[in-house]
């Protein structure tokens, strides 16, 4: 539960790492955010495009990393 | 009445008529009733979660509240979206695992208190009847958008069609309808995009047009005939027109006005403008815009517009004891918000126009769009929406706490997990449902974005939220436009559906299971529960119907927050620290989850209130902003009380807790989980 526990704090640290990074991009450093990518400002393609992505990824690494540490506790008892 | 979209609203209704009845002869047990048997693979459990989460508020409102408020309602989809992340890290294995039915299972089962089972269920039904009320209204305004039926038409079809199929087939039934679906919203939101981007040649992307020069504002059709609503739907009864730039303004019918003010909400101390200062009244066309007009008395409260009068707008500097008021060096300009009394039709012409009838194909001879800003504000982040109080860091951050919460929080939402065989299939399935919903809510952007580029004349009466439906009908082939119009319109009736049938589950099923078989009669048979769960779910029905038909003034994204707010307060941290913190009390959980629910419910319904001056509180802007999002701090109160009333109550902590947390967190390989209910 510890190991698990841990794991999801990881996992949930980068993502408030990005939630709330972002706002602070956009009021921080509104020229680099307002940068023109492919059509789009770049603070456009984070959250309108790559957010969902880069939640596919984290979800993905947690599940895997998830089963791997029930699977080793299994064996414990 | 539009043939072609009813035709095809008419054909998602059987299908979903017809699988619920084709579902039904596979389901037997109360187990199949309640949880599906909890036997449904992680794909299709997968897309019968994703369909019932995507609402209509996902299918039509996102879409328009993006063409709205632009950068700053991205937050909706992805918060929608990512908040599944949160479920899937502290949630969504611990509540599978635990083997409990529905959350008052849960919160009976966790805490040994059949009395904590009635606040909870209190609350289900506290949350889906709040959730329920904006898919009803969405039910009724598609269909008075599409089929020119009455509003409350919609609402009683909707509702009787899902309330039989819930009642026949109940959870089993509906888990392969919702599954259906979503495949079919899936289709409605992006077949169409690409229909529309590639006849029409426009990306979305077009820099000119949307992401380029951040001073222009989209132009509309000239002389397109505008159903303006009256003052029964405040605040969608307003015009606010552009300052940069007149307008001239016809009433071929004639209108009723209730008021004439500044467009720029005024700040203490400036000086009052009259209705005056900000429209000219012309009585006719034939008048040149600079020729003397009768003055407008006051703030035009009651003034009536003859047939083929016409107004124009005028810029005014906004003064303080008659001094300009500067910003950032200039002078801040203001014009008129037209709000009218009565509905209305009217026409917006460029100045210098002398004619109604004006050649549309030059879209530099539109009118400015009133009710929006310049492509700059509409593009950045912190614009009109987070900006509104003042405080747009603390708005959006407030925001998305809410969603990612909410999301987290929602009744209808985690008692599909208990359909997963196990706690790794619970996992799983949430990872499909973060992709599913991403691939949907993926479009909802583009759709607001052409919706600016294509058809800006929808801001002008406020009906963003129709940008799904009317976009495709711009199309030149006619009959296309109206097949793609159907499809959108069939994926909007998919949404609510849904939404519907999962909420009526939960509902139904907290009647049947929690308040009829385990208060009214403990020892019920499963057959008769089945049957309280029939029972139940027509009166659910009956009742949403009629909650529907009350609700028609208020808006569907408001509603949707309430349901979040309320979900975020009381349901998220009970699930969080129920299952990660053993020292978490029955008080504890039961005083947190009823402060922080009702606080946030109450600091919405005060706002809410105050925008319709119904309250006449002093409130200092920073306030009013976290009373309209109470997420920011009403989530960490909700924990911040859990956390002290269990430490004062230490005493009352269930003597097996250890034993809990073991079925909570255990493998399903080690056989420490075992259903809270066998049937």
């Amino acid at each position: 539960m510890r190991e698990q526990m841990g794991l999801s704090l990881k996992v949930a640290a980068v993502f408030i790492l990005l939630l709330v990074g972002l706002p602070l991009g956009n009021f921080y450093l509104p020229d680099l955010m307002g940068s023109k990518v492919g059509g789009l400002t770049l603070t456009w393609l984070i959250l309108g495009i790559l957010f969902y992505p880069l939640t596919w990824v984290l979800s993905y690494v947690f599940v895997k990393q998830s089963e791997s540490i029930e699977h080793r506790h299994e064996g414990e008892f | 009445m539009e043939l072609i979209p009813f035709i095809f609203v008419v054909v998602i209704v059987l299908a979903t008529i017809g699988l619920g009845i084709w579902a039904t002869g596979r389901s037997k047990t109360a187990s199949d009733f309640f949880v599906a048997g909890r036997s449904v693979s992680v794909f299709w459990n997968a897309s019968a979660i994703s369909g019932e989460y995507l609402s209509a508020a996902s299918f039509m409102g996102v879409a328009g509240l993006i063409m709205k408020n632009g950068y700053d309602a991205l937050w909706y989809p992805v918060g929608y979206a990512a908040g599944y992340l949160f479920l899937l890290l502290f949630i969504a294995g611990p509540l599978r695992r635990f083997g409990a039915y529905t959350i008052p299972d849960f919160a009976e089962g966790r805490f040994d208190s059949p009395t904590f089972r009635k606040v909870a269920v209190t609350f289900v039904l506290f949350i889906g009847f709040f959730y329920t009320m904006p898919q009803m209204k969405g039910a009724g305004v598609t269909m008075a958008s599409i089929l020119n039926w009455p509003y409350w038409a919609g609402i009683v079809v909707v509702g009787a069609v899902i309330t039989f199929n819930v009642a026949i087939g109940g959870m089993k039934g509906i888990t392969i309808v919702q599954a259906f679906q979503y495949w079919v919203k899936l289709f409605a939101i992006s077949a169409p995009v690409f229909v529309i981007m590639a006849l029409t040649g426009h990306t979305g992307l077009d820099a000119a047009k949307t992401f380029g020069d951040p001073a222009v504002t989209p132009r509309i059709t000239p002389g397109a005939e505008i159903k303006i609503k009256g003052k029964a739907a405040v605040p969608a009864n307003a015009m606010s027109f552009a300052a940069s730039e007149p307008t001239l303004i016809t009433f071929p019918k004639g209108a009723i006005l209730s008021k004439i003010g500044p467009a720029r909400k005024p700040e203490p101390g400036e000086d009052p403008i009259t209705a005056d200062a900000l429209v000219g009244h012309l009585p006719g066309l034939q008048y040149e815009a600079s020729a003397t007009a009768p003055p407008i008395p006051g703030n035009a409260e009651g003034y009536t517009c003859e047939p083929g009068s016409v107004f124009i707008t005028k810029t005014v500097t906004v003064t303080k004891g008659g001094q300009p008021v500067m910003k950032d060096g200039k002078e801040v300009k203001t014009s008129a918000k037209i709000e009218f009394d009565q509905p209305a039709v009217v026409s917006l012409i460029k100045p210098g126009l002398k004619s109604e009838v004006t050649d549309a194909s030059d879209p530099e001879a539109g009118a400015l769009a009133p009710n929006t800003s310049p492509n700059g504000k509409w593009l950045n982040p912190f614009g009109a929406m987070t900006s509104k109080w003042g405080y747009p860091m603390l708005y959006t951050y407030s925001l998305i706490i809410a969603l990612v919460c909410g999301t987290a929080g929602l009744p209808h939402i985690l008692v599909r997990f208990y359909t997963n065989p196990d706690g790794r299939a619970a996992k799983r399935t949430t990872l499909w449902v973060m992709v599913m919903l991403g691939a949907f809510y993926f479009f909802t952007p583009i759709w607001g974005v052409l919706g600016r580029t294509l058809m800006p004349v929808l801001y002008a009466n406020g009906a963003t939220d129709s940008a799904v439906i009317k976009l495709p009908t711009l199309l030149e082939n006619k009959v296309l436009g109206q097949v793609l119009s159907g499809v959108t319109s069939a994926g909007a009736f998919a949404a609510f559906m849904s939404t519907f049938s999962g909420l009526l589950v939960s509902m139904s099923g907290a009647f049947a299971h929690d308040i009829y078989g385990k208060i009214i009669r403990p020892g019920a048979s499963a057959d008769s529960r089945l049957k309280a769960f029939k029972i139940a779910a027509i009166g659910v029905g009956f009742l949403s119907i009629v909650l529907g038909l009350l609700v028609e003034t208020f808006d569907i994204a408001t509603m949707v927050g309430w349901a979040f707010a309320i979900g975020a307060a009381s349901y998220f941290p009970l699930l969080l620290l129920g299952s990660w913190w053993r020292g978490l009390t029955r008080y504890g959980a039961g005083a947190g989850m009823l402060l922080g629910g009702l606080c946030s419910v109450g600091a919405i319904i005060c706002s809410m209130l105050l925008d319709k001056k119904v309250l006449t509180w002093n409130v200092s802007p920073l306030i009013r902003s976290l009373m309209e999002q109470p997420a920011i701090w009403a989530v960490p109160f909700s924990l911040l009380t859990m956390v002290v009333v269990s430490k004062a109550t230490a005493g009352s902590i269930p003597a097996n807790v250890r034993v809990k947390m073991l079925r909570l967190h255990a493998p399903e390989g080690m056989g420490l989980s075992k259903d809270y209910v066998n049937d």
